[in-house]
């Protein structure tokens, strides 16, 4: 059951002119921005092509959030309809390349003027070796056997001979109890690593 | 020789002394060789410079020695050096002509060459430490001071 509402006063008609609407504008469809309508849009699909294409760029980084086309023509305001955007697309995200660390350590490393000494007879201990992988973990993340101490064997050299020296005795007295071997130890006048000193 | 050794030693060096380069001329210097047991006790020592042949032959002579020694049983040390001080007496009495076990009732003063004084001092006090005998070794029969000094250049 519907009852019609009573007809208001004439005199409260009167007294409210800003309520009374047009003749002829119930009903019929509002008028629509269509021109603001069509520029936000192409906005928004210009932001997004922006987005898919840092993303394409940056395939490791995490994409953000797509804003949908149609949060973003609520979002636009509709009073100034802004210029399409046709080179805002790419130049509104500046790619950043950041380098690898990998390669900045390399780049970093200074040159050696000298062949590395020979490395001496291989002995059964062997020091704990970098896997590739920890190279991109976090710290804390490597596993702690990696940052033991491991048994620093220094380098022999031949020095013109045909004889093998390392340079530490104590280090030579322990290879020698590993191996089972005699130790050689020369006590001479001067520098030995020089021939000019020896 | 360089095979031998690597096969048979771990080789390494100390700087003990220094020397004196006067107008390109070197002054002064010397090298002393040890042999030793992986704990530091010296088997065998040569005082001076050698050539190959003669290193050769002191490592043949110290790794059949010892070998020797591990096949006569020789585990306690005082067993051991029994054995090292007869070896080094045998080459005293047959290289030097120097009887060891004479040498207390000698009346005159030997006259050994360097080595033959390694080999005396060896049999007087046989597997001494490193630490024990390199002064001796270097300052009294190879006539060095054991020195820190850097090698010094004279220009003239």
């Amino acid at each position: 059951m519907t009852s019609t509402p009573p007809p208001l006063p004439a005199s409260f008609s009167r007294s409210t002119p800003w309520l009374e609407t047009p003749p002829g504008s119930i009903g019929e469809p509002s008028r629509m921005n269509w021109s603001a309508i069509l520029a936000s849009a192409s906005a928004a699909l210009a932001l997004v092509f922006s987005v898919l294409a840092w993303i394409v760029t940056h395939p490791h980084k995490a994409a953000p959030p797509l804003p949908s086309a149609s949060t973003a023509a609520v979002e636009t305001p509709t009073e100034p309809a802004p210029p399409p955007p046709q080179t805002v697309a790419f130049s509104a995200t500046p790619a950043f390349h950041r380098s690898h660390p990998q390669e900045m350590i390399a780049k970093n490393i200074p040159l050696l003027e000298e062949d590395p000494p020979p490395l001496p007879p291989p002995s059964s201990r062997q020091p704990p070796q970098l896997r590739d992988n920890d190279m991109m973990r976090s710290p804390w993340q490597i596993p702690p056997d990696a940052f033991v101490k491991a048994p620093k064997q220094s380098a022999g050299e031949t020095y013109g001979t045909k004889v093998l020296f390392l340079n530490n005795q104590t280090e030579a007295a322990d290879l020698a109890r590993q191996q089972h071997k005699l130790l050689f130890v020369m006590h001479i006048s001067g520098n030995f690593e020089d021939s000019c000193f020896t | 020789m360089g095979n031998y050794l690597n096969g048979n030693f771990i080789a390494t060096y100390q700087k003990v002394g220094t020397f004196t380069i006067n107008g390109g001329q070197k002054q002064g210097g010397n090298v002393a060789s040890y042999f030793c047991t992986p704990e530091g006790r010296v088997l065998h020592t040569i005082a001076g410079p050698v050539d190959a042949d003669a290193l050769l032959r002191e490592a043949r002579w110290v790794v059949e020695t010892a070998k020797l020694a591990a096949l006569d049983g020789a585990k306690s040390e005082l067993h051991l050096r029994g054995f090292w001080r007869k070896a080094h007496s045998d080459r005293l009495q047959n290289e030097h002509h120097v009887d060891f076990s004479r040498l207390g009732r000698l009346n005159h003063r030997l006259h050994l060459n360097n080595q033959g004084k390694v080999h005396l001092l060896l049999a007087t006090a046989p597997l001494p430490r490193l630490e024990q005998i390199y002064k001796l070794v270097f300052e009294k029969i190879l006539n060095e001071k054991v020195s820190t000094a850097p090698v010094v250049q004279v220009r003239r």
